[in-house]
């Protein structure tokens, strides 16, 4: 059941509550504090509930209210026309309540996505920029000292630059995927896949400086049915996290019963369980994270990947090794 | 003779930077700004490739290479500035020889154009017999060599493989490649394709799950590297 639909039930609940202790209590009860307390659940349901939700809840309170309170008792008729009034006010105020609730939430949804434009710029300026003064402080010293330098320094400061802007252009296309991966501006040519191709191309993208991955792939392992491009930057964003933060890479791919799995495992720097399920959200970056640069955008992105393929992205933690696995469902 | 080079491209920047990367590798270039310009480079200078660039303002790369095809064989390697798959598929499938995408590596485009320049002159002699490294696949005979010992094959990879080899260097289109292979109506089973170049994999790569030799270009299709 729905979060909504359970709020719902609770508005009815309380509802029912009331009108009982209000029958119990009748002798000692005057009408003025009964009509007070069918407000309650009118009030909450405003705070909870869509507003033609609200507005049924009201009227078959003001119902019960009239037929089991106001005499003559138990018709739906009443003596005195001034409760017809009292009536229409407290399905008003129910009305009143439910837009103003509904506007202070857009307003924290609003102060949500400020937050999140915050940590985006927050982290844009710093994991951009520091890629990006590097290469300009190199590029200065080149130009400014190139009769002053000798050949082993400038080489050194020319792998530099080399090595940032690949960075800077991994963060640049981890931006964009998201972007269009959010916006739903993609359409998105699905075809069969082989997974083992893909998981190769992906490894001649990642493995560098003579760090292999081990691999453990099933031998005719069924194909996916997918976009190949972003399957691959997936496991590319899952193996480079893997290099980044962890030792002993391995990847294993696997035939389940239902399934199609893919998984990166690696040992070293963990984060710890309970940080791991705010890992794949915008810009969150984990604790073994802080003495390298990144924008928290990978497993981001990863998810988002995962989403639209609706395939499934567990985290955990195993044995002191992180794991990261996407499940496809199988080709028929 | 140093080969002539043209490169159409609006942006001032890169024709330095291109300009710079080639003549320190022994090229000659010629430098046009827009399509128009460069389709009378074309004409004039007589070029041996054309390295063209995507963002054109007066024409888009699909509008040039049809304009060009209509007279002109020259290899022409695309400059692209977005990860588009289906652009380049076209392209690829309209006349261009080969793409490469922004940012790339100078070493990255002096080894694209190499390998491009050489596969125009093997292909003007049509020799029977092509080499690349420990591998050598005869023609005439059907039969290919790994490290001088024969290799098995089947009628067909021994055909995918001759492609790749023709086309060293060059991406070939998994439609292009299933069309000379198997015919026309069997483009849409690229699994067909896949069984193929994993069986050759198995057979002439050192590691099969890192191929270096048949490079899979995800999405588009298969490049024979050496």
């Amino acid at each position: 059941m729905s979060s909504k639909k359970i709020q719902l039930v609770k508005s009815f609940s309380l509802l029912a509550f009331i009108t009982t202790v209000s029958l119990l209590f009748i002798d000692k009860l005057n009408l003025l504090n009964i009509a007070m307390l069918f407000m309650i659940p009118i009030l909450f349901s405003a705070l909870y509930n869509e507003k033609i939700e609200v507005l049924i809840l009201s009227i078959i309170a003001v119902g019960l209210f009239d037929v089991l309170f106001i005499p003559p008792r138990f018709k739906i008729t009443v003596h005195d026309s001034n409760y017809i009034l009292s009536f229409i006010i407290m399905i008003i105020i129910g009305q009143i309540i439910v837009s103003l609730a509904q506007k202070a939430s857009k307003l924290q949804e609003l102060e949500m996505s400020r937050q999140i434009q915050d940590a985006l710029l927050k982290s844009l300026s710093h994991e951009l920029r520091t890629p990006l003064s590097i290469i300009k402080g190199c590029s200065s010293v080149l130009l400014e000292n190139a009769l002053s330098i000798n050949e082993k320094e400038k080489m050194s400061l020319l792998k530099t630059i080399d090595e940032n802007t690949e960075e800077m252009e991994q963060h640049i296309t981890n931006l964009i995927n998201s972007a269009k991966l959010k916006n739903g501006q993609l359409h998105l040519k699905k075809d069969i896949c082989d997974v083992e191709e893909i998981i190769s191309t992906a490894l001649l993208k990642t493995e560098k400086n003579n760090v292999f991955a081990s691999l453990d792939i099933d031998e005719n392992i069924s194909p996916i049915y997918a976009n190949a491009i972003f399957i691959e930057q997936a496991i590319i964003n899952l193996l480079d996290n893997a290099f980044k933060y962890g030792t002993d890479v391995k990847l294993i791919a696997k035939e389940e019963i239902n399934a199609i799995s893919i998984e990166v495992i690696n040992s070293g720097d963990i984060p710890s369980q309970k940080e791991i399920n705010e890992a794949t959200q915008a810009f969150v970056r984990l604790s073994n994270s802080y003495t390298k640069r990144g924008l928290g955008l990978g497993l981001h992105v990863v998810k988002l990947i995962a989403q639209i393929h609706n395939a499934s992205l567990l985290l955990s933690i195993k044995e002191k090794h992180f794991c990261a696995k996407l499940s496809f469902s199988k080709v028929y | 003779m140093k080969p002539k080079i043209l490169i159409i491209d609006d942006e001032k920047p890169i024709q330095r930077l291109l300009e710079i990367a080639l003549r320190a590798n022994g090229y000659h270039t010629i430098e046009a700004f827009n399509a128009k310009e460069g389709l009378i480079q074309v004409l004039t200078s007589n070029p041996q490739l054309i390295l063209l660039d995507l963002g054109l303002p007066d024409m888009n790369g699909e509008a040039f290479l049809h304009k060009l095809r209509e007279w002109s064989n020259l290899p022409v390697l695309i400059l692209s500035s977005h990860d588009n798959e289906e652009m380049k598929i076209m392209l690829l499938e309209n006349g261009a020889d080969d793409y490469i995408t922004k940012p790339f590596s100078s070493g990255e485009l002096i080894a694209r154009i190499k390998a491009t320049l050489r596969r125009v002159e093997a292909q003007n002699n049509s020799c029977s017999i092509i080499e690349s490294e420990n591998l050598t696949l005869d023609i005439h005979n059907h039969t290919i060599h790994l490290n001088e010992e024969e290799l098995k094959c089947t009628p067909k990879e021994f055909e995918l493989l001759k492609l790749l080899m023709k086309h060293k260097g060059k991406v070939l289109t998994y439609n292009w490649l299933l069309k000379e292979i198997w015919g026309v109506g069997y483009q849409q089973e690229i699994h067909y394709l896949r069984i193929f170049v994993k069986q050759l994999r198995q057979k002439i790569e050192p590691n099969p799950s890192r191929p270096s030799r048949i490079r899979t270009e995800t999405s588009i299709g298969y490049r024979f590297i050496g």
